[in-house]
């Protein structure tokens, strides 16, 4: 049975706190894991949900789908923001868990357009848009509880904890995706296998119910909801009155903003980057992301911890400025690392092809396959796939043409440090993000007015980075130059988060832990 | 210090309203072009009702800037 706090119940230490951490933790690395799994897969979904020839449109169709999962987390933000500022952090995260854990199984279950037409895209927009309200929901609600329930002074290295969680979701979601799809083979997992993950989350979400359950109400709010101080319309105190809307304008624009672009540059657009710009191999690239995110993890607690000590506000402008300074010269290396442009050796290389022919149309289908072995050790494999029609009459389909690249061991241990040095900006910015914004606001509101800026400056300007910078990049191909300006996409990230330091520089308070001393 | 503020106050808002400009004139130019492709529509339709809102935001966080609302806040 949960235990139900006194009034008086004061801030935990030692295990007592640690067990708070963890069991908050795992719910929102659920959450996140789940959230992910759907931008991690999108060419997989692109392909079953969203028809098209061109398999360019597909991916932007649920990239675009993805962006829909962004765009509606500051919706669940307000709502389930209001609920815990008026009936508690607990249950209020609890709910969200479920309402997450229901969506991503069921997308899992969800027939393909194949079988049930224009109801199947539909339905996964529906879901996805579920998962962002979800979302918009959980993360306010677990970085406030486990903040009223850390001391004052270690706020930054206990909820650096909560702060873990969203990588380590990632990391998560990218580890159950390449152990699936080595288990079952390209094939079956191309076809049915990338169903696995969505359905395994039913599993973890149970467990991380259950965990929940036992946890106890918010030590800070119970005393405030015993003393009827609790708000009686957050919603409208949070942002019709200015002092607390200024502040909600100078979290949003001096920090989130800047931070949610770092966020999503150094892992989403770094991976989406690897995958369709640098044509890296499917599973090579998530292990470089995969061990980038285990050496910089540890970061967050950092960065938090000495948040603690110095203020939030430096640590995560350095982030910024680190980011806006070399994410050129960072992407730049990644292409010149992974450029087929290189001597090949030749005796190394091979070429083949299959050719087949269906019996029952005559169509013939040609399979050339070309190997190419570079000086640097990087492999190269072309599957050029020509289908020619029987019917002559019928228009002919320009030949399909799809490249991967492996690395050799060096150029994949420089890749994985360059994507590390990203994931490091990452935990400068986002370690001390949630004591901040805890710290910004009173316990009455808190829920409400920390959960709006976090997700609109980390859903919607971080979140769309994927979406914005493939688009800065198509808008850069031209006859001359098919393949376009790749570091074009760069510009957006670099953009908000230069507004964001000049603003985060001159206006954030260099210490916020005393805003709201008297509450604590 | 607060000149510099406000100063940036003003900015704020300039940057915001060159950014509508911006966002509507793009917008307008690739839409009412022959043959627009679907991932276009897709992309000016979903960036509009977004990012819109969200200057006027940042014309009201420069507003605010101006009048001094932030001065208060100790460095």
């Amino acid at each position: 049975m949960p235990t139900s706090p006194t009034p008086d119940a004061a801030v935990k230490t030692g295990w007592g706190l640690m067990s708070v951490i963890l069991a908050s933790s795992v719910g929102t690395l659920i959450e996140w894991y789940d959230f992910y799994i759907y931008g991690t897969l999108a060419p997989y979904i692109a392909k079953q949900f969203f028809p098209a020839e061109n398999i360019t449109a597909s991916y932007l169709a649920a990239l675009g789908s993805f962006a829909a999962g962004f765009i509606v987390r500051p919706f669940g933000a307000l709502f389930f923001g209001r609920l815990g500022d008026l009936i508690g952090r607990k249950y209020t995260f609890l709910v969200t868990l479920v309402l997450m854990g229901l969506s991503t199984f069921s997308i899992g279950l969800i027939p393909g357009y194949a079988q049930i037409g224009m109801l199947a895209p539909f339905l996964i927009l529906l879901l996805r848009l579920l998962q962002g309200l979800a979302l918009g929901g959980e993360y306010g609600g677990a970085a406030t509880y486990v903040a009223e329930h850390a001391p004052a002074n270690q706020r930054g290295f206990y909820t650096g904890f909560i702060q873990t969680t969203a990588t380590v979701g990632l990391l998560l979601s990218i580890m159950v995706i390449i152990g699936t799809k080595t288990y079952l083979g390209d094939d079956a997992f191309s076809e049915w296998g990338w169903r696995v993950p969505f359905i395994v989350s039913a599993i973890m979400i149970a467990i991380s119910v259950y965990i929940r359950l036992k946890m106890s109400e918010s030590p800070m709010f119970t005393k405030i909801k015993h003393s009827g101080q609790l708000s009686v319309n957050p919603l409208k105190e949070s942002f019709t009155k200015r002092a607390n809307l200024k502040m909600v304008l100078l979290a949003l624009f001096g920090a989130v903003a800047g931070q949610g672009v770092i966020w999503y540059t150094g892992q989403f657009y770094a991976m989406s980057f690897m995958d369709t710009i640098c044509k890296i191999e499917f599973n090579t690239v998530r292990w470089i992301l995969a061990v980038a995110i285990i050496f910089g993890t540890p970061f967050f607690l950092v960065f938090g911890a000495l948040s603690d000590k110095i203020g939030r506000k430096w640590i995560m402008m350095a982030g910024m400025l680190l980011g806006i300074l070399t994410y050129r010269p960072i992407y730049a290396k990644m292409l010149e690392i992974s450029s087929l442009q290189k001597t090949e050796i030749a005796e190394k290389g091979s070429v083949g092809s299959i050719v087949k022919v269906d019996p029952q149309t005559d169509d013939a289908t040609i399979v050339e396959t070309t190997v190419k072995v570079f000086v640097d050790g990087n492999t190269s494999k072309e599957v050029k796939t020509t289908k020619i029609l029987a019917d002559k009459s019928k228009e002919q389909r320009m030949p399909e043409v799809k490249t991967s690249v492996w690395l050799s061991s060096s150029n994949w241990w420089l890749m994985t440090f360059l994507v590390f040095l990203q994931i490091l900006y990452v935990t400068m910015v986002y370690g001390p993000i949630a004591a901040f914004l805890v710290e910004l606001f009173p316990t009455r509101i808190r829920y409400t007015s920390m959960s709006l800026p976090y997700h609109i400056g980390n859903g919607i300007f971080g979140g769309l980075v994927p979406y914005i910078a493939t688009f800065l990049v198509s808008t850069t191909i031209t006859e001359q130059n098919p393949t376009g300006d790749p570091l074009a996409g760069l510009f957006y990230p670099m953009m908000v988060a230069g507004v964001c330091l000049v603003i985060g520089a001159l206006f954030l308070p260099a210490r916020t832990d005393n805003l709201h001393s008297d509450e604590h | 210090m607060n000149v510099v503020k406000k100063m940036s106050g003003i900015i704020c808002i300039l940057l915001s309203l060159a950014a509508i400009w911006f966002l509507f004139t793009r917008a307008g130019a690739e839409l009412s072009a022959a043959n627009v492709k679907p991932d276009k529509k897709i992309f000016w339709y979903s960036i509009l009702p977004v990012y819109v809102p969200l200057m006027f935001g940042l014309a009201l966080f420069g507003y605010y800037a101006l009048k001094g609302e932030y001065d208060s806040l100790e460095q």
